[in-house]
């Protein structure tokens, strides 16, 4: 009797903690999206960085671009459809907003040919960029490591 | 062209975390780190302007892409409705307008926001 007592309890504990650990795992695809953005961002803009007039301006790349946003709105529709968190579908809105407006960026910049950086962007301002979608991709794939740990 | 960046951060965060009305440490310590990366980023494309690397549509461009990125950060935040979040970089943004723009020489921000603010203070309807 006892022994069943001790085995009822200990399967109830691991039910119990299992329940309770369960909703709040973090999503390794979600993970590996967000720091694949950033890392193919920042692959991206350190070539970008280092090319010459043949090579730098956007219609040149913008290939990359796309494979970023395909890669943001992969991310966006696995976090809508798995439904585990509401602040992370915003979030991640957010970033294909951030790609969007980063790539209008250097659209921008290879129109103006009659500055010093010609149909480049400025170093800095691809620097600037390139730190802005890291910052934005890790704030997602902290959150759900965050999550999984607590 | 001089900024004081550790007091445009100080400035820009504050607004943020006044914005968003939350008790919360995690948030107070989000809302103040994002207030410092603006001020860097503001203070780094403002010197482009200055050094007339880029122009003032490409600045407008750069400043969109580091209040998106700060609104991925603040987003993320379970207790931070994207509204929320997008109204407390905008105000944040906006209360440094001046300064930023006067150190560039280029008035860039101010008119960026001038026309945003009335979209950020409008009552959310989502």
């Amino acid at each position: 009797m006892q022994f069943r007592q001790i085995i009822l309890a200990l399967f109830g504990l691991v039910s119990l903690t299992c329940c309770a650990l369960l909703p709040r795992l973090a999503d390794p695809q979600v993970v590996t999206l967000a720091q694949k953005v950033g890392s193919d961002a920042s692959t991206f803009f350190a070539d970008l960085a280092a090319k010459g007039d043949k090579d730098c301006s956007f219609a040149e790349n913008a290939a990359a671009y796309d494979h970023l946003t395909k890669l943001a709105t992969a991310l966006n529709a696995h976090i809508a459809a798995s439904k585990s968190s509401p602040a992370l579908v915003l979030a991640s809105q957010a970033l294909l907003r951030t790609l969007a407006d980063a790539r209008a960026s250097h659209v921008a910049a290879s129109v103006k040919t009659d500055d010093a950086n010609g149909a480049c962007m400025a170093p800095g301002a691809i620097a600037l960029n390139a730190a802005a979608i890291a910052r934005a991709s890790a704030a997602i794939a902290a959150t759900q490591t965050a999550e999984g740990a607590q | 062209m001089s900024l004081d960046i550790a007091s445009l951060g100080s400035q820009i965060g504050t607004t943020i975390l006044t914005s968003l009305k939350s008790d919360s440490g995690k948030v107070r310590a989000m809302a103040l780190a994002e207030g410092d990366k603006l001020a860097l980023a503001l203070t780094q494309i403002a010197g482009l302007l200055a050094e007339r690397q880029i122009d003032g549509e490409e600045a407008a461009l750069l400043v969109r892409v580091q209040k998106d990125a700060s609104e991925v950060v603040l987003a993320s935040l379970a207790e931070i409705s994207r509204v929320a979040a997008s109204k407390a970089v905008l105000l944040g943004l906006q209360g440094v307008a001046g300064v930023v723009d006067a150190a560039s020489g280029v008035p860039v921000l101010a008119p960026l926001f001038a026309t945003a603010t009335a979209l950020a203070t409008a009552p959310a309807t989502t």
